[in-house]
């Protein structure tokens, strides 16, 4: 049910895209399409992890303000957890017909995109496509053949 | 129990997603992309706000030439976490409970007041570092030596400031990487800084030996004891989380030396005297 939440509000074609840089235009359609697939089922995974385990030390959201160019958007907030810690967050968003839809959120300045973009980048220099594919693969608690 | 959960989960996903809501129409629908060119989806991804507030610099590769020192010093990290911070923190926690855990947090907070002042001033910040020293007195007076943080309450917020961010100001950029046993992640920059930084905390100057290694090791124990969990969520989380730690640290540096900078900006304006009309 989260999935489906998950999956109207973010753009994991757009993320999964940004995620690979320069090494997207590289790949086959249908290696594209396997990439959305898998890197979405990742990301998912950690959020509902996360979710499960902060949910109940949230305590305020604060909406800070927007900027928008074009068809995309960032918008910063504030969370405060219940021991009084604040975490910036910065959620940026495009828009795809009426939607906007999330592709990257920044905590404390850090992107998730590029920390996986940064991550995929060194298997990539390192070694191959298939092997970075395997390894997400790995990951994937029920990956469903 | 189960729908409780669910419901739970439900409403926090709507406060992370919330905002997402209020940029779009109430009346979307969940429409596939249309309209954009099949070969404008071949293109690498160009994020518009990526090189915001970042000099073109900070977008550089990060240097990492030590790199086979720096896993080693990685994997010894994720050994030590494992096989004694992890295990020490847990009967630590068992035998002080989280909110007393918090507060001693803050003392240690607290006491970092000399680091962050000093800085503040470094950075010219003198509204900070004069907002720094109200937060000590306070904290200091009616928070009781610093375990409670009444100064937050009353809306004082704090200017974190260190070495590292003060150098990164000067246009000091961080030079390679170091991934430190004990220390973790770090760069040529934020080292010399820790090192400067080491100068002005107090636990320099009391006591004996037990007392400069004994309190911060301390220190890490109740930090650490106050975030069981999040490596291994971390490791979970991630391909390489070696990369992933290097990254986010230099990404968090870089946000810390530019919010620096845009503070300092603000300041610049706000001090700029209003043109005098004529008498």
């Amino acid at each position: 049910m989260i999935r489906k939440e998950l999956d109207q509000r973010i753009d994991w074609a757009t993320a999964a895209r940004s995620s690979l840089g320069r090494h997207w235009a590289k790949r086959t359609r249908a290696e594209q399409t396997e990439f959305v697939s898998l890197f979405s089922r990742l990301l998912e995974e950690t959020f509902i992890d996360k979710f499960q385990t902060y949910h109940g030390e949230l305590d305020k959201f604060e909406y800070l303000g927007e900027k928008i160019l074009d068809e995309y958007a960032s918008v910063k907030a504030q969370i405060s957890t219940k021991d009084h810690i604040v975490h910036p967050v910065e959620y940026r968003l495009q828009k795809s017909g009426q939607d906007w839809r999330v592709y990257d959120v920044l905590l404390e300045g850090v992107s998730l995109v590029k920390n996986y973009r940064d991550q995929f980048d060194e298997i990539l220099a390192k070694s191959s496509y298939e092997k970075l594919a395997a390894d997400l693969r790995a990951k994937i608690p029920q990956a469903s053949p | 129990m189960k729908s409780l959960k669910s419901v739970c989960l439900t409403a926090c996903l709507v406060v992370f997603l919330w905002p997402a809501q209020s940029a779009e129409s109430l009346a979307a629908q969940d429409s596939p992309p249309a309209g954009r060119a099949a070969d404008e989806n071949e293109k690498p991804f160009r994020d518009p706000f990526a090189s915001e507030g970042q000099p073109a610099k900070a977008q550089r590769k990060i240097k990492d030439p030590l790199q086979p020192m720096n896993r080693a010093f990685f994997h010894f990290n994720d050994k030590l976490y494992f096989w004694v911070l992890k295990p020490a923190g847990k009967g630590y926690s068992k035998v002080l409970p989280r909110p007393a855990r918090t507060c001693v947090g803050r003392f240690f907070g607290n006491v970092n007041y000399p680091v962050r002042l000093v800085n503040n001033l470094l950075q010219a910040k003198f509204k900070a570092a004069g907002i720094e020293t109200g937060r000590f007195v306070i904290n200091s007076t009616v928070g009781v030596g610093g375990l409670f943080d009444p100064a937050k309450r009353w809306q004082i917020e704090a200017h974190p400031a260190n070495f590292d961010q003060t150098l990164g100001l000067y246009s000091l950029g961080p030079g390679i990487y170091f991934d430190w046993p004990l220390f973790g992640p770090s760069s040529a920059r934020g080292t010399a800084g820790l090192a400067a930084d080491g100068m002005l905390s107090p636990w320099a100057y009391i006591g004996g030996g037990g007392v400069v290694y004994g309190v911060p090791a301390y220190r890490e124990l109740n930090s650490a004891s106050l975030g069981l969990g999040e490596y291994e969520s971390f490791k979970k989380a991630t391909l390489d989380p070696y990369v992933a730690m290097r990254s986010a640290y230099y990404e968090s540096r870089a946000e810390a030396v530019e919010k620096s900078r845009a503070r300092n900006d603000a300041q610049k304006v706000a001090s700029i005297p209003c043109a005098r009309g004529g008498d």
